[in-house]
């Protein structure tokens, strides 16, 4: 059986009751945003029924909740909200990114919408579809629980349940400094075959965007360095 | 210019038409009429005039301002570049008119109209955000769309479609670099 050592104590049977018990009653805080919400609400009316995976009522304050399904898509408007949001919800919380527009961005590349949004905070299930249909919902909700009940405490002592490191990592990220609008990043997908970037050959923005190497999106903080390197270089 | 339909008898002015070129016939550049569906191309200066005299006059009445935005001809490489559409449709009489205003991009500015109709205030300012459209006048022309730290008026042809400007710090995450995906 699948222990923890906690300095003194071996819990087993414990934390087996516990994550059983967690799973099978999840708070889910639906932050809807777009066309998904609608499928979301065909799992959860009587013909699909999320209510008997124990996850029936939608808690839409998150002090009160434990899972944080996002729903459609997020843009870069709305990712303050969404992660304000998810810094007020409590430990333990998990994250599921429903749909194409929150797991990747869908088929919105443009300028508008955040490109998934595991770029702003950890996303335990992915649930793919535009919109995934009921059962691809259900689906995701049990890969949760899974989840849950077996990423517990596992032989390795004081090893941490893998999704509780993760968010526990943007919780201290989160406290160590207070919320502040960062420096201004632009990104670009220069592979994106529908980008105008292709149609305006030897357009430039201004002499300080400099490409390190051509691949989609984003920027990492590393690529960012290396760019100031370039930069300083020449 | 009119444009060739495939029913000759449309390529006449209508009755809204004429009786702009009557009123306003210096102010009006061009015209065309698709079975009863009628364009008027006028100076961007006489903008204000013409609208006050569509919606007062009896004859015309036009209560309901639908719609107002912009089209950018910068592929075709027009001059001028851009083109503010508006759409006005009557209630009294049942007839619709669309009114197009040339606006040149080193002058990029048209009087605005929320003083006739005040339901354009939030037309007008989409169209700011979008195409960087100058409507004088206007009470709060601020981002409507876009958030306000955004820079650039995404609708233009010549901004990149992909070009993201986020405004919250975002995760660094290893698998989308080392599959070289977005």
């Amino acid at each position: 059986m699948a222990a923890a050592n906690y300095g003194d104590f071996l819990t087993t049977t414990f934390d087996n009751v516990v994550n059983w018990s967690r799973k099978f009653s999840l708070f889910q805080y639906p932050f809807v945003t777009a066309c998904c919400g609608m499928e979301y609400m065909a799992a959860a009316c009587s013909h699909y029924d999320i209510a008997r995976f124990g996850a029936e009522i939608p808690r839409f304050s998150p002090r009160q909740s434990d899972v944080l399904w996002v729903v459609g898509t997020i843009t870069h408007k709305m990712s303050p909200v969404l992660k304000t949001i998810y810094d007020q919800m409590a430990e333990p919380k998990w994250v599921i990114a429903f749909g194409a527009c929150a797991a990747s961005g869908g088929f919105y590349q443009n300028y508008a919408v955040l490109q998934g949004i595991d770029r702003l905070i950890p996303v335990d299930v992915y649930i793919a579809g535009c919109p995934p249909r009921p059962e691809a919902v259900l689906d995701g909700l049990m890969e949760l629980q899974h989840r849950i009940q077996n990423d517990g405490p596992t032989v390795e002592s004081g090893m941490l349940n893998p999704s509780m490191a993760r968010h526990r990592e943007q919780k201290l990220d989160q406290l160590s400094h207070y919320f502040e609008i960062p420096d201004k990043q632009v990104l670009e997908n220069m592979q994106n075959p529908k980008s105008n970037r292709s149609a305006m050959p030897g357009y430039r923005y201004s002499e300080e965007h400099v490409v390190v190497r051509a691949h989609m999106g984003y920027d990492s903080p590393a690529d960012k360095r290396k760019q100031e390197a370039l930069r300083e270089e020449s | 210019m009119t444009e060739t339909t495939t029913a000759p008898e449309s390529e006449a002015p209508g009755a809204l038409t004429t009786l702009l070129q009557q009123q306003f016939s210096d102010t009006l550049l061009d015209f065309h009429n698709h079975r009863g569906d009628e364009t008027v191309r006028i100076k961007r200066g006489a903008i204000v005039p013409v609208c006050q005299f569509l919606r007062d006059d009896p004859r015309c009445k036009f209560e309901l301002m639908v719609d107002l935005t912009a089209v950018d001809y910068f592929e075709q490489g027009r001059d001028p570049r851009f083109e503010v559409v508006y759409h006005f449709k009557s209630l009294a009489h049942g007839h619709r008119l669309r009114v197009k205003a040339p606006v040149p991009e080193d002058d990029c500015r048209v009087d605005s109209i929320h003083e006739l109709w005040k339901a354009v205030n939030w037309y007008e300012r989409e169209c700011w955000d979008m195409f960087g459209i100058e409507f004088t006048g206007h009470p709060n022309l601020t981002r409507l769309l876009m958030y306000e730290q955004f820079e650039g008026h995404p609708l233009r042809k010549d901004y990149p479609m992909d070009r993201q400007q986020p405004i919250m710090e975002l995760r660094e995450i290893d698998e989308r670099n080392q599959y070289g995906r977005a």
